[in-house]
C-alpha cells in the first residue's frame, strides 16, 4: 500500500495530471494495483462534456499508464530517464467513466526485455470492467528528448 | 541460408506476425522490413529488439541498421550471436 505522499516520491506527474490517488499493492517491476478517484471537481469535466461529464479515454489510459510507472521505476531516482508510453495497443472503453467512481487500475506485466515493458491493463468500478488494454513503456534519455535535430 | 538459420527466420518471422500484427502472407525473408518494403518504423524496430531478446536471449539494442534490413540478415545476426 501507498499513499499520496509516497507517490509523490515516486512520479513526477502532479495535479492537475496526477490520475493515482492510492496504490493498493505493488509487485516491484511485476503489477500493481491502483485507484483512482474520479471527483466531478476534475477540470476536463467542464469542457468534456458541459451536460454529460464523461472521462476522456486518454486520461483512463494516463491513469493506467501513470500506475504501470509506479511498478516499472524501481525508486524512481535515476534523474537523467524519464519512462514513456510507446504504444497503446487494443484498449477497449467498455463503458463510461463518470464522477462518483472509483477506478480500480490493474497492471501487470506480460513483456519486459531489452529496455521494453508492456503491460496488462484492467480498470473496473465496483467490480466491473470499464476499460482494458495493453501499454508499451521505455526509458528515454530526457536529453535525446529535448535535443534539437 | 541453412536449416539453422531458416528455423530462427521462422522464428522472427514469427515475432513479427504475432507482436507486429504483419499479415504472414506479407513476409518473406527477403523482403525489405523498414523504408519501402513493409514500412516498419523506430517503435517496430524496439519491439523487434525485445522480442529477439525473449526468443534467443541475443541483444540487438544498437546493432547497426543494416542487421535490421529483412529476415534473412536478423536471422543472420541472431545466429552468429547466439549463445553455444
Amino acid at each position: 500500500m501507498m499513499n499520496i505522499i509516497e507517490i509523490n516520491k515516486r512520479i513526477k506527474q502532479r495535479p492537475p495530471f496526477q490520475m493515482v490517488d492510492r496504490v493498493l499493492e505493488v509487485v516491484p517491476g511485476e503489477s500493481v494495483k491502483a485507484l483512482k478517484n474520479v471527483s466531478v471537481n476534475e477540470p476536463y469535466f467542464m469542457g468534456h462534456f458541459p451536460d454529460s461529464p464523461i472521462m476522456p479515454g486518454v486520461l483512463v489510459i494516463e491513469s493506467a499508464a501513470q500506475s504501470c510507472s509506479l511498478a516499472i521505476e524501481a525508486d524512481g531516482t535515476d534523474e537523467s530517464k524519464i519512462y514513456v508510453l510507446l504504444k497503446v495497443k487494443d484498449f477497449k472503453f467498455v463503458k463510461p467513466v463518470i464522477p462518483g467512481d472509483t477506478m480500480i487500475i490493474d497492471c501487470e506485466k506480460t513483456m519486459g526485455a531489452s529496455g521494453l515493458f508492456t503491460f496488462a491493463v484492467k480498470v473496473s468500478v465496483d467490480g466491473k470492467v470499464r476499460a482494458k488494454g495493453e501499454l508499451m513503456f521505455t526509458a528515454v534519455d530526457k536529453e535525446s528528448i529535448y535535443a534539437q535535430e | 541460408m541453412d536449416a539453422k538459420q531458416t528455423e530462427i527466420a521462422e522464428k522472427i518471422k514469427g515475432i513479427l506476425v504475432e507482436n507486429l500484427r504483419i499479415p504472414a502472407e506479407e513476409l518473406d525473408y527477403e523482403i525489405e522490413l523498414f523504408g519501402d518494403g513493409i514500412g516498419l518504423d523506430s517503435i517496430d524496430s524496439l519491439e523487434i529488439i525485445a522480442g529477439i531478446d525473449q526468443e534467443f536471449g541475443v541483444q540487438m539494442t544498437g546493432v547497426a541498421r543494416e542487421n535490421f534490413f529483412n529476415i534473412e540478415a536478423l536471422s543472420k545476426y541472431v545466429m552468429e550471436h547466439l549463445e553455444a
